[in-house]
């Protein structure tokens, strides 16, 4: 009898009823549907969070039953905890196939370790508990209890995370008592609450198979966005209820923190006094910047968000990506030239900023100098990119700049198919034993040159060998030498000149010779699984290739499968090939030019299988076995 | 290459003072200007000096090893600048008493200027429960910079001082460890090196000991004179070593002394004499709460093997009954240790152990069923080659099973649930394992079975237009049809075959059929038909690559030269042999011609032999490698036996209209 209870108790009662009376551990009752494509399957998820001023009690109580090995991170419970988490109570049982209780457990079962890897002074620990089941499929039920004592970290609801996961049914139930928390969501929230009170459920939500060239999990997963309007970090008091808001604070806390102008940088100083242009200047300091000071990731307290100064900076010679900007922004300030700090969530599947909701989600930071239309990016952590680089970690996506007014929603360049290329050309030979002998000199640009220029100074110079190798595309080589010709450190190009040796460019039989001209290919070893796709798919590396090879052939040997003069082309969506070649009989030489692009663009799940078919065409119109007979 | 192992008896002649180690902060201003290192141009910074003095004090009662260390590194350019942030690990018997770094710069008069490195700034964090890590993020580097710290720690376990490592994966200008143990102890310096020691200097020394440890001072306070030998072992000029592939074990090429404490003979004390020899381990271990004793019980799990072996009557059978039992029963936590957690009977009720739990359960088991059965101890191949000179269980990360029916001896591991009895797991492949043989010690030798192999059998047949549709058997045996069945149980058929083949994009597999994927004990099976999605044809010819489906497509030997041996994981062949069939009207008029290439005693080799007459063509292709260890001088044989392989695979046929 739950009467003249309020709203929030009652309903947290009730979910705590159904839980004890109807549970049940067994698995032979999860219905079929949710097992296809399951590695595990969430038998029932109810979270509650009760959000108050200053602090928020999150409450788990989760059934899953893991099906096979793969979904195992899901039993190897890992909850953080540091000043402002605090892990109030934790229990769970382990349950076999049948639904026996094999084993439980509580919060003095787990395992207490750091991850903090190469960060220095992160705080934040976390509390491991291994429930792993002895054979599959078996049932881990575990029930705990968080307090987060700053509002700032008020947690997502993200149930399904991962991916190849079945919910029978899960709930989240948010409540707040004098403040407001934002929230954002692709479910719809049950209606039956005031603007204090939410509930949404997820019944019956068919695992997803795992697929190649899958977009951010936020465009597919269900989710609640969370965000409260106020908070309070390390005693500093800030509010998310706008971009401008939020963007202020973090502005505020780093606050004239890159002012460097009663400070004598003589080789600096010297230099700016010489250089006229801007960008000449940008170029001049972000070289300095990278050639003196490195990137080291340092956490303390408010430190997360509030940089070191960019004097301390310059004398220590390091600093974490807010440091290395806030130093960078006081050198540019030197030379008159204003930047602003911007605010990232760097790699995968991240949520982005969007003019529609306001969160505190970001992970890293880098700096923004206005140019007209031409807005020049800096990554400060790196030694080095190219100036005005940025790679796949932080390139097309919305970013926050800061400002004296707040926030403002700004994007990142995107490197397409029409800054990522290779292009080359190759003279290949016959050598007296059959092997082919090739010269190439290549440029690549954009993303494709990412891998080269990170490890052009490995001590360990095999790393930089296999690294070439990979980038000609070659899979079978007798030898390899290479050197570098050039290296912009202004823009992100990199020339080679490699010899190759290998046994498979030209192969000569008695009668013929066949011609396989595999190396830098865009469109080699494509292995798109048809079946079944049902997410869109998003080609993230867009390329440009095109090179020229010429064969220096013996003489007597003709055309056997192919014109002596021959043009072809495809073009569809996804990308195109065009390919011609030229046999000139008088000098026994075949010339072939060729271009080949992959466009970098998301697709409906519909185009996949067309995806396939044209990496399959322009890979056999881009390389083509040309056999050649020889005159009898 | 391999390091080989030395056994420096420690000298009492004496004959010199040792030199201390080099003075804290003090370095010749013109090494600054150095920015490329004399044995090693590639270098982003080197080791200048690398020290440690090993002594031991008595305190808190009982006595500890102190490990002093004084390491330098100059950072040569901007690419060294990460070595500036250093990260020392401690384990759970040491502690960090003391630690002070700084960096040493040129300074504008050309002197010597220190920048200390803010105690603030040295980060301890407890990783784990066991392990911990000091940071150390030194400031104001540039080219030139030498970073110095020093630290004591404080170790209680003295039987195994922590090794010293001469190398590492920078260039090592001077390393130098020295030992300083009083006269009752007496430490045996073990040097695994393939380089030489550049200097070995051995002298006394006294140092004050608290007489009431002798047991004749009436005085806590008193003190007295101990006599104590130093040992100091140095290396100069050590390159720095990279990884490579097929490596199992990195890290047992670096060079690198240990020392064991064999005798102990406090005074008044009885004399503490540890195992010198392997009989001593073992012999104790029968005798260990923590191993031998947990065997021979009347658990739950003896109980069971009783019951169900009781109906058979020969002894293999029971043997396979109860090793598959207990390897699909138990499921293995993936901790790989020598000593079971606990009582065998309560993890064989939960159905999960550690590595020891599983095996020794299955000994048991065995043993209740009237088979001879032992524990062999091992280590695994990732952990490097155990050293037989050095009679130590430490060395041992696992422990496996070995039967005995009638001479013949099974090694049984059955934390792997895919394997049947007569394979071991991978990682178990090692050379050799140490029996506990009755209270005895015995080696056994550990070898591989010659016989996984992957082998496609196809019949090809080919439309007018050039389509191949071909009927192939593909059929794995042991170590290769584990790999098929692991995989298996994670993925569909398609996906798991992927995997194991290279299958070209022109083709499709279709009615894919595998046969045996739950029956460890036989070959797996596959069954699918290979159709082409597109020909290759001109007027009067078809061209045909007959290998659409292979093992490899790329050598996986890249690199022009290799530095280190080549591992295998165990000696396999693979095998494809088709027929095709030439179609009416055509004659094949241009096929790859036969070839043999092999390593000189033929241990690795690649055959391919084409035979044709009107109607068919015959082709054998076979890479076989029957080592599991190649020395790096046969890095060219072997990698042009597989370049020769994956040329071959990529072959064209020429078929001709008559």
């Amino acid at each position: 009898m739950f009467y003249r209870l309020n709203k929030v108790f009652s309903l947290v009662l009730i979910l705590l009823s159904c839980i004890a009376c109807a549970q049940s551990y067994t698995t032979l009752s999860i219905p079929d549907s949710l097992l296809k494509n399951a590695n595990a399957v969430i038998r029932q998820s109810h979270t509650n969070a009760a959000v108050k001023p200053g602090s928020a009690i999150y409450t788990e109580d989760k059934t899953i039953t893991i099906l096979n090995s793969t979904a195992e991170d899901l039993s190897e419970i890992t909850i953080p905890y540091d000043k402002l988490r605090k892990i109030k109570s934790f229990k769970a049982e382990l349950y076999d196939n049948m639904g026996n209780k094999i084993k439980q457990f509580d919060k003095r079962d787990a395992e207490d370790y750091s991850n903090a890897g190469d960060n220095l002074g992160i705080e934040t620990r976390f509390k491991f508990w291994n429930l792993k089941g002895s054979s599959f499929p078996y049932t881990i039920h575990y029930i705990y209890e968080v307090e987060l004592l700053s509002l700032f970290y008020v947690q997502n609801w993200v149930p399904a995370f991962g991916s190849s996961v079945s919910i029978e049914n899960a709930t989240f139930h948010l409540s707040c008592s004098d403040i407001h928390v934002s929230n954002k969501s692709n479910l719809v929230a049950l209606k039956n609450h005031s603007a204090d009170e939410y509930t949404w459920e997820l019944s019956g939500f068919k695992a997803i198979k795992k697929q190649a060239f899958s977009p951010n999990n936020f465009d597919f997963l269900p989710y609640v966005l969370l965000t409260a309007d106020e908070f309070e970090l390390y005693g500093v008091k800030g509010s998310s209820k706008t971009w401008n808001d939020f963007g202020r604070f973090v502005y505020q806390l780093n606050e004239k923190r890159e002012n460097l102008e009663d400070v004598n940088i003589p080789e600096v100083d010297l230099m700016l006094s010489t250089l006229k242009t801007n960008q000449e200047k940008i170029q001049f300091l972000y070289r300095y910047l990278q050639n003196n000071y490195r990137y080291v990731s340092i956490q303390l307290g408010i430190g997360g968000w509030q940089a070191q100064t960019a004097k301390y900076t310059l004398q220590q010679k390091f600093g974490d990506c807010k440091a290395l900007v806030t130093l960078m922004k006081g050198l540019l300030k030197k030379a008159g030239i204003p930047s602003y700090m911007t605010l990232v969530s760097a790699q995968k599947n991240r949520i982005e900023p969007q003019s529609d909701f306001v969160h505190t989600d970001f992970n890293h930071v880098i700096l923004c100098i206005p140019n007209n239309s031409d807005t020049i990016w800096l990554e400060c952590t790196s030694h080095i990119d190219p100036y005005n680089y940025l790679g796949s970690f932080t390139e097309g996506r919305n970013v926050l700049i800061l400002n004296e007014n707040g926030g403002t929603i700004a994007r990142t360049p995107t490197y397409t198919e029409k800054a990522n290329s290779c292009h080359g050309t190759t003279t290949i030979t016959l050598a007296e034993d059959g092997s082919s002998l090739l010269t190439s000199n290549v440029t690549f640009e954009g993303e494709k040159q990412d891998q080269l220029r990170a490890l052009y100074y490995d001590s360990d110079k095999k790393n930089l060998q296999l690294a070439v190798i990979s980038a000609m595309d070659l899979s079978n080589t007798k030898s390899v030498a290479f050197n570098i010709l050039a290296m912009d450190s202004n823009s992100p190009k990199i020339s080679i000149k490699a010899s190759i040796v290998d046994n498979s460019t030209i192969k000569k039989t008695a009668s013929r010779i066949m011609i396989n001209p595999s190396i830098l290919d865009p469109f080699k070893d494509f292995s798109g699984n048809n079946d079944n796709r049902t997410l869109p798919f998003k080609i993230t590396e867009g390329v440009t290739y095109f090179d020229t090879l010429t064969f220096s052939l013996p003489s007597q040997f003709f055309p056997e499968n192919f014109k002596g003069d021959e043009r072809k082309s495809l073009t569809t969506q996804f990308g195109s090939v065009a390919f011609s070649l030229l046999f000139d009989s008088t000098t026994n030489q075949l010339i072939i030019f060729r271009k080949g692009i992959v466009k970098e663009q998301v697709y409906p799940s519909s185009d996949y299988k067309a995806f396939g078919q044209f990496m399959l065409d322009a890979e056999n119109m881009y390389s083509p076995t040309l056999v050649l007979k020889k005159a009898e | 290459m391999k390091a080989k192992l030395l056994l420096l008896p420690i000298l009492l002649s004496v004959f010199t003072v040792l030199s201390a180690q080099r003075e804290w902060g003090e370095v010749n201003p013109k090494q600054f200007e150095t920015r490329v290192c004399a044995i090693d141009s590639t270098a982003n910074a080197m080791i200048l000096a690398d020290e440690e003095l090993i002594n031991f004090v008595f305190e808190e009662d009982r006595i500890f090893a102190y490990y002093k260390r004084h390491k330098r590194i100059q950072i040569l350019n901007k690419e060294g600048y990460e070595y500036a942030n250093v990260k020392i690990y401690t384990g759970a018997n040491e502690s960090i008493q003391s630690i002070k770094a700084q960096t040493l710069n040129r300074g504008v008069d050309g002197k010597v200027t220190t920048t200390a490195v803010n105690k603030k700034l040295i980060f301890n964090e407890a990783i784990s429960r066991r392990v911990s890590a000091t940071k150390i993020a030194f400031p104001d580097i540039q080219a030139g910079s030498i970073i110095e710290f020093e630290y004591v720690t404080r170790v209680t376990s003295l039987r195994f001082l922590k090794d010293w490592y001469f190398q590492s994966t920078l260039p090592t200008l001077y390393s130098n460890v020295t030992l300083r143990s009083p006269f009752f102890f007496q430490y045996a310096s073990v040097l695994k090196s393939s380089r030489d020691l550049s200097a070995t200097n051995n002298a006394e020394a006294t140092e004050k000991w608290f007489t009431l440890l002798f047991g004749n001072s009436r005085y806590a306070e008193e003190k007295t004179d101990v006599k104590c030998y130093e040992s100091s072992y140095t290396m100069e000029n050590v390159p720095a070593l990279h990884q490579e592939g097929f490596v199992n074990c990195f890290q047992d090429y670096f060079s690198r002394m240990e020392f064991i404490l064999t005798t102990a003979r406090l005074p008044n004390r009885n004399e503490q004499t540890f195992a010198e020899n392997w009989e001593d381990v073992i012999a104790e271990l029968t005798k260990s709460n923590d191993f031998g004793l947990l065997l021979g019980g009347n658990g739950v799990h003896v109980k069971d093997a009783k019951t169900m072996t009781a109906s058979l009557t020969s002894k293999e059978e029971k043997l396979k009954l109860i090793y598959n039992y207990v390897s699909s029963k138990m499921r293995w936590n993936e901790i790989l240790t020598v000593f079971p957690k606990g009582g065998l009977a309560k993890s064989y009720t939960e159905g999960i152990g550690n590595s020891a739990d599983i095996n020794m359960i299955l000994i048991d088991m065995l043993r209740a069923s009237g088979i001879k059965a032992d524990p062999v101890f091992i280590k695994t191949s990732d952990n490097g080659v155990v050293q037989k000179e050095f009679p130590e269980l430490g060395q041992f990360n696992h422990v496996i099973a070995v039967a005995e029916i009638d001479s013949a001896k099974f090694f049984l591991d059955a934390t792997n649930p895919n394997l049947p009895h007569y394979l071991v797991d991978i990682q178990d492949l090692n050379e050799y394992g140490l029996r506990m043989n009755e209270k005895k010690a015995e080696w056994l030798s550990i070898r591989p079975s010659a016989n996984s192999f992957s082998n496609i059998v196809a019949k090809v047949t080919l439309s007018p237009d050039g389509k191949i549709v071909s009927k192939t058997m593909l059929t794995l045996n042991d170590y290769e049809a584990v790999a098929l069945r692991t995989k298996l149980k994670l993925k569909k058929s398609e996906d798991a075959l992927n995997d194991l083949l290279t299958i070209d994009e022109n083709v499709e597999l279709l009615n894919t059929e595998i046969d045996n994927k739950d029956d460890n004990y036989k070959k797996t099976k596959t069954t699918f038909d290979v159709s082409s999605k597109k020909t290759f044809s001109g007027d009067k010819q078809i061209y045909l690559n007959p290998f659409p489906v292979k093992f490899r497509k790329e050598n996986p030997f890249k690199l022009n030269e290799r530095s280190y041996p080549i591992d295998f994981p165990y000696p396999f062949k693979e095998s494809i042999k088709l027929t095709i069939e030439i179609p009416e009207g055509y004659a094949a008029t241009d096929v790859p011609k036969s070839k043999e290439v092999r390593i000189e005693d033929g241990s690795a080799s690649f055959l391919f032999v084409v035979e044709k007459n009107e109607k068919y063509i015959q082709i054998n292709s076979i890479l076989s490698v029957k080592q599991q260890q190649y020395h790096p001088g046969s890095y060219e044989s072997i990698k042009n036996i597989f370049a020769n392989a994956i040329d071959t695979y990529n072959s064209v046929i020429v078929l001709e209209k008559k």
